[in-house]
């Protein structure tokens, strides 16, 4: 599997555009101003509150930079959400190297490496703002989590600013007890009657009495949609006080009254235009000519856009646009109503434009809609590897989602993605279920698939290989299988290679395992498997170790590093082992100094990896660089982390063994040789260094050498010291 | 399966049920009541989303029925 960053979707880096006759509300730019050097700017009201528009208004009036990101239910996904953000940012912030810190968030784990590299970034440049607008859709936990951290560290020079329909699930509690959350709420953003006539008069010149403007703004309460709304109805009307006397007169919700009178202002044929392009989430002339299978869209279009009412850009080039999201619900509304399930296959025909566009993230989504699992299951078949390697296995699990149940427990094809989706998340129980439930529906020798698997029997053999949660035995079995089955131009076959190799690593079959690890890394190149061509370079180096070869270790050591660095696995999760191989190389060398920090940075993926026999072979490694260091305790605490991890395994190998001499090695390391006895008594006594090294016929240094490494062993920094813990 | 009504400030056309998966509604002095069955949890919350979505103000939700 390779690595790659996601594909931005720019448009959510562009914020609204302003209307033209969009009011100044400069009362609310002195407020997001008090921001400035909090810790987050909340502006949190209900739909149509205006709260984007404003934002988009107050980056243009602001100083600094202003970086945006519209978010979406993609962005639950928290690579998706931090490449963009990322993606933003860089835009806004020149200093930043936005292509390094995507990389990094595509192949390292976000939380822990990526984000504490950008913050330390963002300090280095000069001050700005990130708006993360309609945060509300981010419900997954990760993605929260990821900003919750972001938030307790962003330097004082950054201003977040969350625009939100619904609170966030965020410490806002103790922000707000630290005085450092400012709050922009509903209240604050009601258009009051000067801001209301400003807009309807003096924009729009609709031309309204004084008292009308009041009585409107009264009715609606200020509400920016809904006085929106009244603008919309009012708009090419000849009576205009008679409409306002008439939703003064009823006790209609704004959005029923006014809906209606919108809609039947424009003529018959922009309605339907706009009635059937609601259903898309964002337009294009193309896109809306195949929808509605008509050749006027881009005409359409631009009659909707000149207004700035009905239509959002989304770009400069206003090739894309999107409608007012309270517009569009209103719109979809009255398409169900007019005409019960005409939406399925508008949905159908946006599907397959997006198909052909490759724009394969929307194509899914059109398809879900229109009820077209078997077209999105074809899909998600076909384009779930590339979604995985580019990190995004959690876009994928929420496509499965929004499937019936039934439609993919009874799809041994889904239920072989979803296993692989599970395992790669870490989640072993899921991944046994859906694999279980996908053989016994059968079919599983049904010929070649769309992922590039020679069957089905075989992509389960493979990830029962790769994801074997502690079970060599099961790696070897499950792996043979799948080597009859992938044959050598398979793209699927380094990783069965590799796994065997692996496999037979662990069973310390050294001989075996550096066979199959070769022919991994022979067959990497031509198919782009470079995860597991990287581990298979770091495992012949761990191999070469084993057997004592140390130069070629080292060069293997070496290698592992350079190439995982070329392709921006130098932090991924699936590749701890290049750490480890690196630095077992290093402490071969007698530089267990810089073997530790390669060491604890393989633990630490490895452990994120999630397989047993992945962290105990990590933990093991770093024994022997923790003993050298003095560091005893912590060498015992990982032996029994390991030994416990083992203990747990149903095929732990041969890797009880490697733990029991590790843990001897680890006391005879404590004892004293005779020679070192022999100078500890003398040291009891009166005489020199020097003097000792005559008696025993010895030279200085190596008295001196001896003496050193008899106060590390006892853990002492003084002579007298060493005297008092001397055995007796 | 419950019963379940959400009492929204302001009155709205019954068309707006094709929008609350079919549920009735009923106007009165200002408010409209939505009732109907909902299926489970996610439901509900896609009901209430939706409320919010068109800038109803939501006033209350209550189970109704005999094991509310």
């Amino acid at each position: 599997m390779s690595s790659g960053a996601p594909p931005l979707l720019v448009t959510k880096l562009h914020p609204p555009a302003v209307p033209h006759q969009a009011v100044v509300r400069e009362r609310l730019f002195a407020r997001l101003g008090e921001g400035r050097g909090r810790r987050m700017t909340l502006v949190a009201g209900p739909a149509g509150f205006g709260k984007s528009t404003l934002l988009a208004a107050w980056r243009e009036w602001e100083a600094r930079p202003v970086a945006w990101v519209s978010l979406d239910e993609g962005d639950n996904d928290e690579v998706v959400l931090w490449s963009h953000v990322v993606g933003a940012l860089a835009r806004a912030c020149r200093g930043l190297d936005g292509q390094a810190l995507a990389a990094m968030v595509a192949s390292a784990p976000v939380t822990e490496v990526a984000l504490p590299r950008l913050v330390n970034e963002l300090a280095e440049v000069p001050e700005c703002a990130l708006v993360l607008d309609d945060f509300h859709r981010l419900t997954s936990a990760t993605a929260r989590e990821s900003v919750a951290w972001f938030v307790e560290r962003l330097p004082a020079s950054v201003q977040l600013v969350l625009s939100t329909r619904t609170d966030p699930s965020l410490p806002l509690g103790t922000l707000r007890a630290r005085g450092q959350l400012l709050e922009l709420r509903a209240d604050a953003l009601r258009f009051t009657a000067r801001e209301a006539g400003e807009f309807l008069n003096g924009r729009l010149g609709l031309d309204l009495a004084a008292a009308d403007v009041e009585l409107l703004t009264a009715r609606t309460e200020g509400w920016p949609a809904g006085i929106y709304l009244a603008a919309l109805s009012l708009h090419g009307k000849p009576d205009k006080p008679g409409l306002v006397a008439a939703f003064d007169g009823t006790s209609a919700h704004v959005v029923d009254f006014l809906a209606g009178e919108v809609l039947a202002s424009f003529d018959p044929s922009l309605q339907d235009f706009m009635l059937r392009t609601s259903v898309l989430e964002r337009l294009s002339a193309p896109l809306c000519d195949a929808v509605l299978q008509d050749g006027d869209a881009a005409a359409a279009l631009e009659t909707l856009a000149r207004s700035n009412l009905f239509l959002i850009p989304l770009d400069d080039r206003r090739e894309w646009f999107r409608f007012h999201h309270l517009f569009a619900q209103i719109l979809r509304m009255e398409l169900e109503r007019r005409e019960p399930g005409a939406a399925g296959a508008l949905h159908r025909r946006a599907y397959e434009w997006h198909l052909a566009a490759g724009t394969t993230d929307e194509a899914i989504h059109h398809a879900v809609c229109a009820g077209a699992f078997d077209d999105a299951a074809a899909l998600i078949e076909e384009t779930w590897v590339h979604y995985a390697n580019a990190g995004r296995t959690s876009s994928v699990a929420d496509w499965l989602g929004r499937f019936p149940r039934e439609r993919v427990d009874g799809d041994a094809r889904l239920l072989t993605v979803s296993a692989w989706v599970a395992a790669l998340r870490g989640r072993e129980d899921e991944m046994r279920a859906a694999a279980e439930r996908a053989g016994e529906l059968g079919g599983l020798d049904d010929g070649p698939q769309p992922d590039g698997f020679a069957s089905l029997g075989s992509s389960l053999s493979l990830l029962r290989a790769t994801f074997a949660w502690g079970d060599v035995g099961a790696v070897l079995e499950h792996g043979m299988r799948s080597a009859q089955l992938e044959g050598p131009d398979s793209p699927w076959r380094p990783v069965v290679t590799w796994a065997l190799g692996w496999a037979h690593y662990c069973a310390g079959d050294l001989d075996e395992a550096e066979r199959w690890l070769r022919e991994t890394v022979e067959r990497t190149p031509p198919t782009d498997q470079w995860i597991v061509g990287v581990a298979s370079i770091a495992d012949l180096s761990l191999i070469a170790g084993l057997r004592g070869q140390r130069a070629e270790q080292l060069r293997l050591g070496r290698e592992a590093v350079e190439v995982a660095r070329e392709r921006g696995l130098l932090d991924a999760v699936e590749d701890g082992e290049v750490h480890t191989a690196h630095g077992v190389a290093l402490q071969a060398h007698g530089r267990p100094g810089d073997a530790l920090p390669e060491l604890e940075r393989g633990v630490f993926l490895r452990r994120l990896w999630a397989q047993p026999l992945d962290l105990a072979d990590g933990l093991l490694a770093l024994v022997p660089t923790l003993a050298a260091l003095g560091d005893r305790e912590r060498a015992e605490e990982v032996l029994d982390e390991a030994a416990a991890i083992l203990a747990a395994c149903p095929d732990p190998g041969a890797l009880p063994q490697r733990l029991a001499a590790a843990r001897r090695e680890l006391e005879r390391g404590d004892e004293l040789s005779e020679r070192e006895r022999t100078i500890l008594r003398l040291l009891g006594g009166v005489l020199t260094e020097r003097e000792i090294a005559r008696e025993l016929f010895l030279s200085f240094n190596t008295v001196h050498t001896h003496v050193k490494a008899i106060y590390r062993k006892l853990g002492v920094t003084s002579r007298a010291e060493a005297v008092a813990q001397s055995p007796r | 399966m419950t019963d379940y009504e959400l009492v929204l400030r302001g009155e709205i056309g019954d068309h707006f049920g094709l929008v609350f998966d079919g549920m009735r509604l009923e106007r009165d002095r200002g408010r409209t009541v939505l009732t109907g069955d909902v299926r489970d949890q996610a439901q509900l919350h896609g009901l209430i989303e939706r409320i919010q979505e068109l800038g109803l103000e939501l006033i209350s939700v209550n189970p109704t029925g005999v094991d509310a």
